[in-house]
């Protein structure tokens, strides 16, 4: 570890534990609450990756958690940021986005073909031939990729979790401590996140030589732990903003999402860096960063270094350094006047020679841009531009940069707070904040220590009285003043480039005034075409500078001028916090364990899980449903139904209230009968469909579509509400298991287990009774969607599972066999029933469908009525019509979807379509011109390959045109 | 091996991969506890999941509603979503201005009794069939669990119950306590209870926390 300092007061490492972990094949030792990135420097390695495009050696630059170039894999994470990743034992490393690793990246041949490639190159240059895309496509991705996902890496499970508190305080320096202290003190809930491991802010590096300062950390710090309701939260990023204070946090487990009543950000800001050539090889970085090497890592960042400033922290940069025996080549201040402070004594006094008005012209590279070797100085004229006179070169292996600071705003703007720019400071500031969103300190224009302190107690306690705590005095916002912390144009123009604004992108000055150049000249505009912004550190050290050169380039100022929209999340965070814990609700019948246990193959309907057919040994799965469908035609088949939407309607109004929702009349619907709904909406569009069975006369039990049944129940506790009728809705639907007996035999296998009178008189077809069957209160409907006698029984869930068993014991003399979706979606085909959402559309109404007849028109009112009258007279574009091919054709067959073609213009679509195994030949419904809909008319359908089949119209149903099945006993056809 | 019951738990089959002794309460199969290293009640003290679906339970729903069980003698809430405590470790709770849903505790007979008296065509009260999965979440950290899987703050303290989502699913929550550590009584629609189970039981595990039989929390049925 040949730069490791002395024992720093408060370093955040352990030097009693040893580290030991592997990068690229090389042994490194660091020691606890070392990164990556610090332990790396720490032993002298300063490539710590390689930049986007033009793969350039990149070190330590802003150790702000928002190096961007410093990202690693093992074999367990892909995309680890060395900046912000503690080491650990035996951890093995591999830098993403090289081809031979860091030292050898044979990829660096990308810089020499920089000028190759200016901004806006890729939406240029590969757009045409078109053929090619895919290619450069793949060549681009191979070249800019950020690491590779281990698919084969253990599962690690970020669970995600809520959280509470009155008052969320976003960073802990000595505003943030300030502020979560006041209101604490008010007895409120506080929460502190630090995105660092260790709280203080810049207490923790700013305050190298000021042992008062580190004290008042301490005491700040001993004070919020005597704070029984406050929490501090280390290594904890606020990355998100979202309505009424609703606050992501980060941190190394999970993502916590945070409900505050009232937030308080004191995040401080990040320091700026300035622009000029290799501004980016390591050794170049912001005096911020260095700070933070010497005091929290104990790391010497150079050994010889040029501070390049324009405002105090640079003056105090160059003192730590030189406190630790780092030498001073001299200081570059950008500023003519240079520093008015007392610093600039200090300064003097320590021997360190200050150039006043002049800046870095370029780092000098050395060892093949690994490292750099000197600084080229050069002076700056009265409009800040670089002079080519009187250049000087001075020795050194590294450059810090002081130049300015952006607040770290991204949760504020994302909270909608205007900001705007702040002359007297050169940055932007906090305008106008939403309410319960306050800021403090350095975010807030506030730089003084004292007022920092100052300004965080004022918006602890405001945070506070606004969630209501008794505050006596809310204090008022302190005035921001100069001089300003940052120089409104740290850039310095070269004619050979590589003077960065962005390294996320690798995006240098020219870019941009080539961007300006061709119209991209505004703010939003610049960034979507240049890119800026848009990497890893999300623009936090190119946002300002790019604001400034683009407002240079058009001659105007940054006042009122806004910066990008800011959106979450502030920082790159994880897919797998993003993803967290998998809730995938889905629902099950009481029934469902046995059909598991029964070999049922389950489908997805809606959020439903449900047989699609019952596997039997040495049957295909066509031969299964078929044998289904075989079943209930001959015998007696029992389905699971309890899917279906039940909702029970009752009070006086009950009858008025279906009336209008339905389409069709129930006003005078007998008790103890049964009648098809179909619901529309507004428009007309059909959007449901169900049955309606009268308890009494002011109680209905209806039944919708399985993946209607939320919506539908929804929409009817809307209407009743408008419509102000006395009715009341219960949404029944798990509440009640249900199951389909249908088929020739059904009524036998129901009279063993019920004390139901199921004689056709006096349970007719569209009868509802209620009585028991297995001894369990059930209410049943003799209702045939399949076509068949039979008996839709409904009974308690929790005595679902008993009933089923009971019937399918009674029905075994029968040869009862279960069903499923499939065999049910062939049978109602074969009656001609229709599916909503199947075989209509979003736009289809009853008039297409066939359904006419459910509509009438004449009651007073129903929902989609009016639409109704109005199509109703309009001519059809479109009917839904049967269709069939010819028994024993063999070929291909038209499948759902597929168009139907008229006079090679597409007339309609296929719905539904299958092979009848009752009929002995494939039929379906289709969308077909109206005059095309005539029984007998041939229709061509358009096959997958592009084959035309001609199909022939069939009026439904297909099967048992007159009911007769359902409606009277049929004698059971044995078939040999 | 459970009886062969009318009534089954609509977690019933989760219950049985954690090989629990079986018991009858309420003519429902019941986990009375399971096989474990640990005393259940200790379990109970830190983080325990506990299937209560077979207490019985209606909802009673309708203009009249509230003054046909006030005058059954029934002391119905004042307020929506307050709970009051109903014959021996029964519940009674206002789910909505007109909506009063009652559970009986495992050995209460008054749901029976309700029914009994309930006419079905009588006007203005209606009854609603109620059945739910029904479980109770208990233990110093059954917060935690909460916090993982809701979005509503059942760290304040409350006594009403809360209508929320609980793992994506609608749920009626009740924050009570039980010998001395918080608990939540949970009731959600019976066709998601075994996935909120187990996702709960899950998260329960995660925390150290584990399936406790319903003689833990009702040590009267020791011996059903």
């Amino acid at each position: 570890m040949i730069n490791r300092l002395p024992p720093q007061p408060g370093e955040w490492i352990d030097r009693n534990r040893r580290v030991r972990f592997w990068v690229e094949d090389r042994e490194v030792v660091g020691f606890e609450g070392d990164t990556i990135s610090t332990a790396l420097w720490a032993n002298g390695i300063r490539i710590l990756g390689r930049s986007f495009k033009y793969h350039r050696p990149r070190g330590i630059w802003s150790l702000a958690n928002t190096d961007c170039n410093g990202v690693f894999e093992s074999a367990e994470e892909t995309n680890i940021r060395s900046d912000t990743t503690l080491i650990t034992e035996g951890m093995n490393l591999k830098a993403v986005n090289t081809v031979g690793g860091l030292d050898r990246d044979l990829a660096g041949f990308m810089d020499k073909l920089s000028p190759f490639f200016p901004v806006g190159f890729y939406y240029k240059a590969f757009h045409t031939p078109r053929k090619l895309f895919p290619f450069y496509e793949s060549k681009m991705r191979d070249m800019a990729g950020l690491g590779s996902v281990n698919s084969k890496k253990p599962l690690k499970h970020s669970p995600k979790r809520y959280d509470f508190c009155d008052v969320l305080v976003v960073g802990s320096g000595p505003s943030g401590l300030s502020a979560a202290i006041a209101a604490a003190e008010q007895g409120l809930k506080v929460h502190l996140v630090e995105e660092n491991p260790q709280p203080g802010g810049t207490l923790c590096f700013q305050a190298g030589r000021d042992p008062a300062r580190r004290q008042l950390r301490d005491k700040l710090l001993e004070r919020a732990r005597c704070l029984e309701t406050l929490e501090i939260r280390v290594s904890t990023m606020a990355a998100g903003y979202y309505a009424d204070h609703w606050v992501a946090l980060i941190d190394p487990i999970r993502m916590t999402k945070l409900r505050a009543r009232s937030v308080v950000v004191a995040g401080g800001c990040y320091e700026q860096p300035a622009v000029f050539r290799n501004n980016d090889l390591p050794g170049v970085m912001l005096a911020s960063a260095a700070q933070r090497l010497v005091h929290q890592y104990a790391v010497r960042p150079f050994r010889e270094v040029v501070v390049l400033t324009a405002n105090r922290d640079g003056y105090e940069a160059a003192l730590d350094l030189h406190a630790v025996g780092i030498k001073v080549a001299a200081i570059a201040d950008l500023r003519s006047g240079g520093e008015p402070s007392d610093a600039a004594g200090q300064v003097r006094q320590a021997g360190i020679f200050v150039h006043k008005g002049s800046a870095v012209y370029e780092a000098i590279p050395c060892n093949g841009k690994k490292s750099i070797c000197g600084a080229l100085l050069c002076n700056l004229d009265e409009q800040g531009n670089p002079r080519q006179d009187g250049k000087i070169q001075l020795d050194c292996d590294g450059i810090s940069m002081s130049v300015g600071w952006a607040p770290a705003d991204g949760l504020l703007r994302q909270g909608r707070t205007r900001m705007s720019y702040c002359e007297a400071l050169e940055q932007y500031v906090p305008d106008a904040l939403p309410p319960g969103l306050f800021a403090a300190g350095r975010t807030n224009g506030i730089y003084r220590l004292e007022d920092r302190m100052e300004d965080g107690k004022r918006a602890g306690l405001a945070a506070a009285a606004y969630c209501g705590a008794s505050v006596r005095h809310v204090p008022q916002d302190l005035r921001r003043e100069g001089p300003p912390p940052s120089h409104p144009y740290p850039v310095v123009a070269h004619p050979e480039n590589k003077n960065f604004v962005d390294l996320d992108e690798d995006l240098q000055l020219k870019d941009f005034e080539a961007a300006i150049k061709e119209g991209y000249d505004n703010i939003e505009l610049l960034k979507r075409y240049s890119t800026f912004g848009m990497g890893p550190s999300q623009g936090k050290h190119s946002n300002l500078n790019a604001a400034r050169i683009l407002s240079r380039l058009r001659g105007e100022s940054l006042v009122a001028k806004a910066l990008t929209t800011a959106r979450p999340f502030t920082s790159p965070v994880s897919l797998g916090h993003l993803a967290g814990r998998i809730f995938s609700p889905h629902r099950q019948t009481p029934m469902h364990q046995w059909h598991l246990e029964t070999g049922a193959k389950l489908m997805q309907a809606g959020n439903w899980l449900r047989p699609e057919y019952y596997v039997r040994q040495g049957l295909t799965r066509q031969e299964t449903i078929w044998a289904e469908v075989k079943a209930v035609r001959q015998q007696v088949g029992l389905i699971d139904v309890g899917t279906l939407g039940k909702i029970e309607i009752s009070g006086p109004d009950a009858a008025e209230f279906i009336e209008r929702m339905y389409t069709s009349r129930y006003a005078k619907l007998e008790i103890g009968m049964s009648r098809y709904l179909l619901m529309c909406d507004e428009s007309g569009v059909m959007i449901d469909d169900g049955v309606a069975a009268r308890l009494a006369a002011d109680r209905f039990y209806v039944t919708t579509t399985t993946s209607g049944s939320d919506a539908i129940a929804r929409e009817m506790k809307r209407w009743a509400i408008c419509w102000n009728l006395k009715v009341v809705l219960v949404n029944a639907t798990g509440s009640y298991a249900a199951m389909n007996l249908a088929g020739p035999e059904s009524r036998q296998v129901l009279k063993e287990l019920s004390d139901i009178d199921l004689d056709p008189k006096a349970f007719p077809y569209l009868g509802v009774r209620e009585g028991r069957v297995a001894g369990v209160h059930a209410r049943l409907l003799r209702v045939g969607f399949v076509g068949e006698w039979g008996y839709e029984i409904h009974v308690p869930a929790n005595s679902g599972a008993w009933v089923w068993d009971q019937l399918m014991e009674a029905g075994r003399a029968s040869a009862i066999q279960p069903f499923g979706v499939e065999a049910q979606r062939i049978l109602r085909l074969e009656k001609g029933h229709i599916i909503i959402g199947q075989d209509s559309d979003g736009l289809t109404h009853p008039y297409e469908a066939g359904m006419g007849w459910a509509v009438k028109l004449d009651k007073e009112f129903f929902i989609g009525q009016r639409s109704l009258r109005i199509l109703r007279k309009k001519p059809l574009t479109r009917r839904l019509t049967g269709f069939a091919l010819p028994k024993g054709y063999v070929g291909p067959s038209p499948k759902e979807c597929h168009l139907v073609i008229d006079e090679g213009e597409i007339a309609g679509r296929v719905t539904s379509v299958t092979f009848s195994p009752t009929l002995g030949q494939i039929i379906g419904m289709a969308y077909v011109k109206p005059a095309q809909a005539e029984a007998g008319s041939l229709i061509e359908v358009r096959l997958d390959g592009g084959e035309m089949i001609r199909v022939t119209v069939v009026k439904t149903p297909f099967y048992d045109p007159e009911n007769l099945r359902q409606s009277q006993v049929v004698e059971l056809e044995r078939v040999s | 091996m459970t009886q062969k019951l009318k009534r089954l738990s609509p977690v019933k089959d989760a219950l049985e991969e954690l090989h629990p002794r079986w018991g009858k309460v309420q003519e429902m199969s019941v986990a009375l506890s399971f096989q474990s290293s640990k005393p259940e009640r200790l379990t109970r003290a830190e983080l325990a999941l506990c299937d209560l679906s077979c207490l019985p339970r209606a909802s009673f729903k309708g203009p009249e509603a509230v003054s046909w069980l006030e005058g059954l003698g029934i002391a119905v809430p004042e307020t929506v979503y307050q709970y009051s405590v109903w014959n021996d470790g029964g519940l009674i709770m206002r789910t909505d201005g007109q909506e009063v849903l009652l559970e009986d505790g495992p050995e209460g007979q008054g749901i029976a009794r309700l029914t009994e008296y309930y006419e079905p065509a009588r006007s203005g009260v209606y009854r609603v069939e109620r059945q739910e999965a029904a479980f109770l979440l208990c233990g110093a950290k059954a917060n935690d669990v909460l916090l993982e899987t809701c979005g509503y703050n059942f760290q304040r303290p409350g006594d009403r119950l809360v209508m929320t989502r609980v793992a994506g699913v609608s749920c009626a929550v009740l924050p009570i306590e039980l010998a001395g550590v918080p608990a939540f009584r949970l009731w959600l629609d019976c066709s998601y209870g075994i996935y909120l189970w187990e996702a709960l039981y899950e998260i329960v595990r995660d925390h150290g926390g584990g399936a406790v039989g319903m003689s833990c929390i009702y040590p009267e049925l020791v011996g059903s």
